[in-house]
């Protein structure tokens, strides 16, 4: 796949959030569910960099990534319509469902063996990134084995790491995207960052 | 050597990008005389860059080219191809209800009531009932079918609602 293709369409990444924006979520899913396009592709634009960051990391190749983001937006746009239509709108905060999808398809993905050859955990890969020089590789076989402990880590103290190292949400939005607390949320990561230090250098190395 | 235990948590958090403004100037001047927390916000925080990706690169940005039209035609394929085989099955299922609604009482009744007692006693109006018997035919099923007004297809659109409330919660059962 490539960008410079003649009459592929160009996208323009936008940073996600509200700041400078027109028009508001709301008004957005409103003119959407009337089948307004254009703020249909607002949608997706303004919120693409986020799922991209949460679902990156489980993701074998950038098409493998831009895959897990084309099923996130579907089932979110998807969910969204049910419940808009039953509820009536300003019901579904879109971004965090957007989240949540995003966490679960990475998760099922994760799940998923056989496709899990991540880019993140490949120390080869990861060397020839960067200058070759031993240490680079000493660097590079640390990295994989930290992203490795990331994702071995318990489920909810995964997804709130990866929310909160890869996605940069505060803490007090993760726990409304999977459902806790914010100060659950803030415990989760605490025992996660714990262990990955543990996995570093274990005690008494 | 271990932290101090009243200082983890605030390593945790400075690793967390979390510390209270409040707390910062205490860390620090904890950190200055306490060598073993000093080390475990060190380790806390090489663990978390290691963890950490690196920045999008331009690769994965390039592969998102087109993303918001690739989700908008993916949509409407998945509603087409979900609604399409469920309108026509609830519009088969309804037809064949209304069919079998009408049809069904023809299979189903009697001949005209003929009271045995009444048959055995006479003879004769006995052997007019068992003519108006060997007559009686069932309704004829065409017939029965040109009478149905089908050009009002309300009963199959409502069926066909109802099957789609159906497939978004099949479709979405699995989030």
């Amino acid at each position: 796949m490539r960008d410079d293709e003649p009459g592929r369409p160009r996208l323009t990444l936008v940073d996600g959030g509200r700041a400078g924006d027109a028009r508001d979520e709301e008004a957005l899913l409103g003119a959407w569910l009337t089948g307004d396009d254009e703020a249909f592709g607002e949608l997706v634009r303004r919120h693409q960099p986020l799922v991209l960051a949460i679902v990156r990391r489980y993701a074998a190749t950038p098409e493998d990534a831009r895959d897990l983001s084309q099923r996130t937006f579907l089932k979110a746009f998807q969910s969204a319509r049910r419940l808009l239509a039953r509820s009536g709108q300003n019901a579904v905060p879109f971004r965090r469902w957007l989240v949540r999808v995003a966490v679960n398809l990475a998760k099922n993905h994760r799940r998923d063996a056989s496709r899990w050859t991540s880019v993140a955990v490949e120390p080869e890969r990861l060397a020839a990134a960067g200058p070759s020089a031993p240490e680079a590789l000493e660097k590079a076989q640390a990295t994989a084995r930290m992203r490795r402990a990331v994702l071995d880590l318990p489920r909810r103290q995964r997804e709130v790491l990866t929310l909160r190292l890869d996605a940069e949400l505060p803490f007090a939005e993760i726990g409304e995207a999977l459902g806790i607390t914010e100060n659950a949320a803030k415990v989760s990561f605490h025992l996660a960052a714990r262990r990955l230090r543990a996995e570093l250098q274990p005690e008494g190395a | 050597m271990k932290p101090c235990p009243d200082f983890e948590p605030l390593l945790l958090d400075r690793a967390a990008g979390d510390l209270a403004a409040a707390d910062e100037d205490r860390l620090a001047t904890h950190l200055a005389g306490c060598a073993a927390c000093r080390a475990e916000g060190e380790a806390l925080s090489a663990a978390l860059s290691l963890a950490a990706l690196p920045p999008v690169a331009d690769a994965e940005r390039a592969a998102l080219a087109g993303l918001a039209e690739a989700v908008r035609l993916e949509q409407r394929r998945a509603e087409l191809g979900i609604r399409r085989p469920l309108r026509y099955a609830a519009a088969l299922l309804a037809v064949a209800a209304a069919v079998a609604f009408l049809v069904a009482p023809a299979f189903t009744r009697r001949g005209p009531d003929l009271p045995v007692a009444e048959l055995a006693v006479e003879p004769a109006v006995a052997a007019g009932g068992a003519a108006e018997l060997a007559e009686w035919e069932p309704p004829d099923a065409d017939e029965v079918w040109s009478e149905v007004d089908l050009a009002s297809d309300d009963g199959a659109a409502a069926a066909m609602a109802g099957a789609d409330e159906l497939a978004l919660d099949v479709l979405l059962a699995d989030d």
